[in-house]
């Protein structure tokens, strides 16, 4: 009897325990308000920071680019989604660096696919490794983070209010990433594996590889070959917020405590791309791109 | 008599204990977020000519090139561009 009664007690804070657990579930905004059918396997549809200062990586983007935050705060996690004209346009996590190692903040794209669990399976096939396990968000699908064959670390993301649709990113939006390997060739055979995409060599002047990759005849990204005398040689992927004007965003990041990586310069599409890293180290990308097609292609 | 119920209590009660414990520990509030880059290195060597952007749509593409681990799109397909329709439209 009295064991009886024991067991009852557990299942009781069990219970409650496990309702404790489950009354505060980590709630991300979906992707795409209301819901939509589109889906559109290969597109980078998220982008997360991993921030150890969220206060000072809020001031900081706020400042640059007009983002406002929404905190969430569960357990031990602490997260800000960030939104521009209402919409949400990614995400800060706070994670302290593990005591001991020297680690570098970062910006993490998370790309479409329909089913996490296949994109895991055909990811491993082709020499990727799992990061981090597929996990469902209520309102948001199912997510996992793997490191492709060079170790680029990317996300996979299966929307469950859908994709967001094609369409321009506004100033103070994302609107491009690359990934910069090693061998964009057989980079590029492991991405097409995973999403499908068309592949396009494009014309270099440097000597480099650089492919541009695509789905439903957009382009969704490119990979570029690492220069052989940059000093940042580990194969990585890099996220660009749409500007104006890059020169005046450059100096006002390093105003907001940033630094400029690469200059402000004339891309393949006639605008200007640079390279800044906010106060934390977390690098991203500016780039121009006007809603007109007056600017011609340099030569 | 009693010792068979009693084991099968205990042996319950100790798989209870135990699923208490992993639910407790369990951080379901958490987020699987991201994870950090290696430290030390920094940008540079970004040439002239280094170009990571889209094109504008008709990019011609190279004649000929040596041999992919991919499969390239038709060579009669100019490399697309990025989406151009505003927000709603």
């Amino acid at each position: 009897m009295k064991a009886i009664r024991s067991i009852l007690y557990a299942i009781l804070l069990s219970a409650a325990c496990a309702a404790t657990v489950m009354a505060a579930p980590f709630e991300l905004p979906p992707l795409v308000e209301p819901a939509n059918a589109e889906h559109h396997v290969g597109k980078v549809i998220w982008v997360d920071l991993v921030t150890p200062d969220l206060a000072s990586a809020k001031r900081f983007y706020s400042g640059l680019f007009g983002w406002t935050f929404r905190d969430i705060h569960v357990g031990k996690t602490d997260y800000a989604v960030a939104f521009l004209d209402g919409r949400p346009v990614g995400g800060l996590l706070h994670q302290r660096v593990p005591p001991g190692e020297q680690r570098r903040p970062a910006w993490l794209a998370f790309i479409a696919v329909r089913d996490v669990d296949a994109a895991k399976r055909t990811a491993l096939e082709h020499g990727a490794k799992v990061v981090k396990e597929p996990r469902s968000y209520p309102r948001r699908g199912s997510q996992a983070v793997f490191a492709d064959p060079e170790g680029a670390v990317f996300g996979v993301l299966a929307s469950s209010s859908g994709d967001p649709s094609d369409s321009l990113a506004a100033p103070g939006e994302w609107i491009w990433s690359s990934l910069h390997a090693q061998d964009p060739d057989k980079d590029a055979a492991f991405y097409q594996a995973l999403f499908g995409y068309d592949v396009f060599d494009v014309p270099s002047d440097d000597g480099l590889d650089h492919v541009i990759l695509s789905t439903d005849d957009y382009a969704r990204a490119s990979i570029n070959a690492l220069p052989s005398h940059s000093s940042r040689r580990h194969p990585h992927w890099l996220n660009f917020v749409r500007v104006v004007d890059a020169v005046d965003v450059a100096a006002k990041a390093v105003a907001l405590g940033g630094r400029v990586l690469v200059e402000p310069h004339i891309d393949r599409h006639g605008g200007k791309v640079a390279v800044v890293a906010d106060p934390t180290g977390a690098t991203f990308g500016l780039m121009e791109w006007s809603d007109t097609d007056s600017k011609k292609e340099p030569k | 008599m009693n010792i068979v119920p009693r084991r099968w209590g205990v042996s319950a009660l100790g798989l209870v204990l135990l699923t208490v414990l992993s639910a407790c520990t369990v951080t379901g509030g958490g987020y699987v977020g991201g994870v950090y880059e290696p430290y030390g290195n920094d940008y540079g060597g970004w040439g002239p000519g280094y170009h990571v952007a889209p094109s504008r749509r008709g990019e011609r593409r190279p004649e000929q090139s040596a041999p992919h681990a991919y499969r390239p799109a038709p060579r009669s397909r100019p490399a697309p561009s990025i989406p151009t329709r505003p927000h709603g439209r």
